[in-house]
């Protein structure tokens, strides 16, 4: 599975790297300190923090570079996160679901999105959960992905 | 053909199989043109699988590309290429075969039949049984597996083992019995018959087809011919109807019997229905009638049932819903309305406890409304509520009409039953098919079981209207209560399909359920936002969260939480608070407060802090609010209590509702005292901070507490750094009573009534109500004075 994320990397780099459109080139991802929080849902929800970072300024209809960070706050296991459809913005690559066993605070699992945004709403979400202490936990977790029109 | 094989390219290989299968066919053929005549078929069936001892089996053939057919196995011979022919006795199972051959090859087929031993059986009938006068009876008997029978009794002799014989005439008055006792290699049977010689002649039997009488439309109306008479025995009787509309005369409880449904009439309409019946010697006797009138319909009657809802339960924890156990559930209280099919005007509506019941317009087409509106309002006696379920905007403002379902029509005939289900629009294997129609009434079954957890506790609750936002556009994840200012509160419901669905989830709607209650009856001052098991949030939010998932569980008895979500609503998020999570304890979490109150599982006294001490505190409703107070109201707790917030890392003996003796920090220098004191003409100094997170979490806001000795004016100033945004709330039980923040330090004057006041400061960088602020520790110094 692991090697499988990392080929859908390198290819999600390959292509920023061929030029799409406004998509800006970046080889390596960005600092986690850099990268900002996803919007968390109101409901209990899973100890895990999302950070993400747009490669690029939006621009409708044009696909934009978007890396994420997944960072369990507690040890636990079944990490897993997969990102609903939205007619908001489209995930061209790197949007299949993801699962790993097990997950540690000092653990940090990227994933590196080409997304499109489709609205002035857009936005990219993911469901993440994280088995600990015998529970299972998740969240949605929302990623503005907002052109300026 | 071979080479031509060899001059195809490999990714042609699916084109190379076909042509090696049709090189592999031509076998025998010759390598001509002509294609190789097909092998023949032949089929065999047989009318028995199994025959009797002696008995015989009819075997069917046929056959296809055969020019020849021969029998073999069980019989032999020649055979037609196709045909029947019955074989015969059989004393031993046998195996059937069929071999039909032509210039594709031969085929055979084959059928094993079995043969069983049959049981020994001696019958012996007399024909007719009873006599009169001279007349005689024809003795018929029959048997298997016997050698010979003797006769005796009112005959006697040797007797073959299958035969009849007339005997009588018969002395009237005599009963003769004529009994045959037949013996066989196995085993010897008896049997035997009589013949009853009545004297004189035969009366032939009376039929009474009963008195006329009046029945109702749709009635059930039963014809009896049990006052009909003979001279010894009816045994049988038949109805028939004669005049009036046509009904299906169906068996009664007796062979004289018979029974109908009457039918809907407009006017007295009169049904003739005739009875003859037979006696004993096979005599009928002359008809009888009975006339049946049947009356219309009243112009109202009553109609009864109830409404159900499909319901989706929940799988093994973790495995989401599982549709496939989807049931139909009732839903009392709820608006049902009767509406009239032709013009959808309502003719009856009503909220019922249990079965609804309504008087309604007779012979007419209906149909039955269920809306997702519970409600009991003035001028019925307390309690009162007021909750329904609709689509609203992310403003509360409804986007339609409260959910309702309508049935299908109906006609209401002479009153009756009719049930009102509403599906859920799941398949069971958990594809969409339909409307959602359940869901609204799936959340509000879950919200009344609630509240008659809630009655057992508080007979006469006045609670405020309450909306239930749900809809299957309400983004997933997206589940909270809120209260605006002046505005009605609401629950949110996500009902997203694939990301997260909350109708089903009855732990979460009773969570909601429980900010609501705790709202309306008394008080949360918990600023809401994210949270999560793991986090030191606000004491308020820690409050508030803890004690929503304890009451949800308390009152439905179950301390497991579950979430469905995900594709197909095919995971859940679970968790149990009767265990003990270990990761974060202390007055800042909420899991904490689930466990101690799940844990003290006295929900009676919990409702008494709730209504009471709790709603009127001065500190903000927290931890040290509410178990000061339960310890005060209830002090036979204290004990377990002191042991539950030890246990949680809370200060147990020495607590108050300010937390004054509190020594759990959180391991930062950020989070003591969990008040700061100030007194008027005084100045301290707090530290806001995001070293636990921003928005609702520990620390990012600060409280301090404030005695106004007199009435009077009070100023009250709060300022960090330049660049930050401080924001200073001014509290009195739980109401705010300053001016609206602004965008930098704060100074206002407020005239205050003595009394215990909370200062709430914090820095909007940290409290994420100014983005442009970065998080971050702020000093905050605050002065008070009096002007």
């Amino acid at each position: 599975m692991m090697k499988r994320t990392v080929i859908a990397n390198a290819f999600v780099y390959a292509l920023l790297l061929m030029g799409c459109g406004a998509v800006q080139s970046q080889s390596q991802p960005p600092p986690l300190e850099q990268m900002k929080l996803a919007r968390q849902s109101g409901k209990v929800s899973v100890p895990v923090d999302v950070r993400y970072q747009l490669r690029a300024a939006p621009r409708p209809d044009q696909p934009v570079g978007l890396d994420l960070a997944f960072v369990a706050r507690v040890p636990g296991q079944n990490l897993r996160f997969e990102f609903p459809q939205a007619q908001s913005v489209t995930i061209d690559s790197g949007g299949t679901a993801f699962a790993q066993q097990k997950a540690e605070p000092k653990g940090v699992v990227r994933r590196s999105l080409v997304v499109t945004p489709r609205s002035e709403a857009g936005e990219v979400r993911v469901l993440v959960s994280l088995d600990v202490e015998g529970a299972r936990y998740f969240g949605v977790f929302s990623i503005p992905v907002r052109p300026d029109r | 053909m071979g080479l031509r094989t060899l001059t195809l390219r490999v990714r042609d290989a699916a084109i190379i199989g076909i042509v090696l299968v049709l090189a592999g066919c031509g076998g025998g053929g010759g390598g001509g043109s002509q294609p190789p005549a097909p092998a023949p078929t032949v089929s065999l069936s047989a009318n028995v699988a199994q025959v009797e001892e002696g008995g015989s089996v009819q075997l069917t053939w046929s056959s296809t590309g055969a020019t020849s057919c021969t029998a073999s196995g069980g019989w032999s011979g020649p055979l037609a290429l196709s045909g029947t022919q019955t074989v015969g006795p059989l004393t031993q199972p046998t195996n059937f075969v069929v071999t039909c051959s032509g210039p594709g090859g031969t085929a055979s087929n084959s059928g094993l039949i079995q043969v069983s031993v049959p049981t020994p059986q001696v019958t012996v009938e007399a024909a007719p049984s009873i006599v009169r006068g001279d007349q005689t009876s024809l003795l018929t008997w029959t048997s298997k597996t016997m050698t010979g029978c003797e006769a005796s009794g009112s005959w006697s002799g040797s007797r073959p083992t299958s035969g009849s014989e007339t005997v009588g005439p018969f002395t009237p008055g005599t009963l003769s019995q004529f009994t045959l006792i037949c013996t066989g290699p196995r085993t010897s049977l008896s049997a035997g018959a009589f013949v009853i010689a009545r004297i004189g002649t035969n009366q032939p039997p009376v039929a009474d087809a009963g008195p006329d009488r009046t029945r109702g439309s749709a009635e059930r109306v039963d014809l009896s011919g049990v006052r009909s008479q003979d001279d010894y025995t009816i045994v049988s009787g038949v109805w028939t109807q004669v005049a009036g509309p046509s009904v299906v005369l169906g068996p009664g409880n007796g062979v004289l019997d018979a029974r109908f449904t009457a039918p809907i009439v407009a006017a007295d309409t009169v049904l003739t229905f005739a009875l003859t019946v037979t006696d004993d010697e096979g005599v009928t006797g002359a008809a009888d009638t009975v006339d049946i009138t049947i009356r219309p319909p009243p112009p109202l009657v009553t109609i009864t049932g109830f409404v159900s809802y499909e319901r989706v339960p929940h799988d093994a924890p973790g495995r989401g819903l599982s549709y496939s156990s989807q049931s139909f559930d009732v839903v009392t209280d709820v608006l049902v309305e009767v509406l009239d099919a032709a013009t959808q005007s309502v003719v009856a509506s009503g909220s019922f406890p249990g079965n609804f019941q309504f008087d309604v317009p007779s012979t007419t087409d209906l149909r039955l409304r269920a809306t997702a509106f519970l409600s009991r309002q003035a001028p019925e006696p307390l309690p009162h509520w007021q909750i329904s379920v609709r689509d609203l905007d992310e403003n509360g403002a409804p986007l339609g009409a409260v959910y309702s379902y309508t049935g299908p029509i109906f006609n209401s005939a002479v009153g009756g039953a009719h049930t009102l289900a509403i599906p859920s629009g799941w398949s069971i294997g958990g594809q969409l098919v339909g409307p959602r129609h359940a869901a609204p009434f799936a959340i509000l079954a879950t919200i009344h079981g609630t509240l008659d957890r809630l009655l057992a506790l508080e007979p006469a609750p006045d609670l405020p209207p309450l909306l239930i936002d749900w809809s299957p556009t309400n983004r997933g994840g997206e589940t909270f209560f809120t209260r605006s200012a002046g505005g009605t509160p609401r629950i949110i419901l996500a009902g997203e399909a694939d990301v997260d669905t909350d109708e089903y989830d009855p732990a979460v709607i009773r969570h909601e359920f429980g900010h609501f209650v705790m709202y309306g009856v008394s008080r949360s001052d918990s600023q809401g936002g994210a949270h999560s098991f793991d986090e030191r949030v606000d004491m308020r939010v820690a409050l508030s969260e803890g004690f929503a998932t304890a009451f949800g569980a308390l009152t439905a008895g179950d301390s497991q939480y579950r979430d469905s979500f995900g594709p197909a609503q095919a995971s859940s998020g679970f968790f149990d608070i009767g265990g003990d999570s270990l990761l974060v304890e202390g007055w800042y979490s909420e899991t904490s407060m689930q466990e101690i109150l799940w844990d003290l599982g006295n929900l009676p006294a919990l409702w008494q802090v709730l209504t009471g001490p709790l709603r009127d505190t001065d500190a903000m409703t927290s931890a040290f609010a509410l178990f000061t107070a339960l310890k005060q109201l209830r002090p036979d707790l204290a004990p377990t209590l002191e042991l539950l917030l030890s246990a949680e890392r809370i200060v147990a003996t020495t607590i108050d509702a300010y937390g004054t003796t509190e020594l759990n920090n959180a391991a930062s220098p950020n989070v003591l005292p969990v008040y700061t004191p100030l007194a008027l003409g005084g100045s301290v100094q707090v530290r806001s901070t995001n070293e636990f997170g921003v928005g609702n979490k520990l620390s990012t806001h600060r409280f301090l507490r404030l005695n106004v000795p007199a009435a009077g004016n009070v100023r009250f100033r709060a300022s960090a750094v330049a660049g930050r945004d401080v924001d200073m709330l001014v509290f009195r039980r739980g109401q705010s009573l300053g001016p609206n923040p602004g965008p930098a330090n704060e100074d206002f004057s407020l005239f205050l009534q003595p009394g215990d006041y909370v200062l709430d400061v914090y820095d909007c960088g940290n409290a994420d109500c100014n983005p442009s602020v970065t998080p971050g520790p702020v000093d905050i110094t605050v002065s008070v004075t009096t002007n």
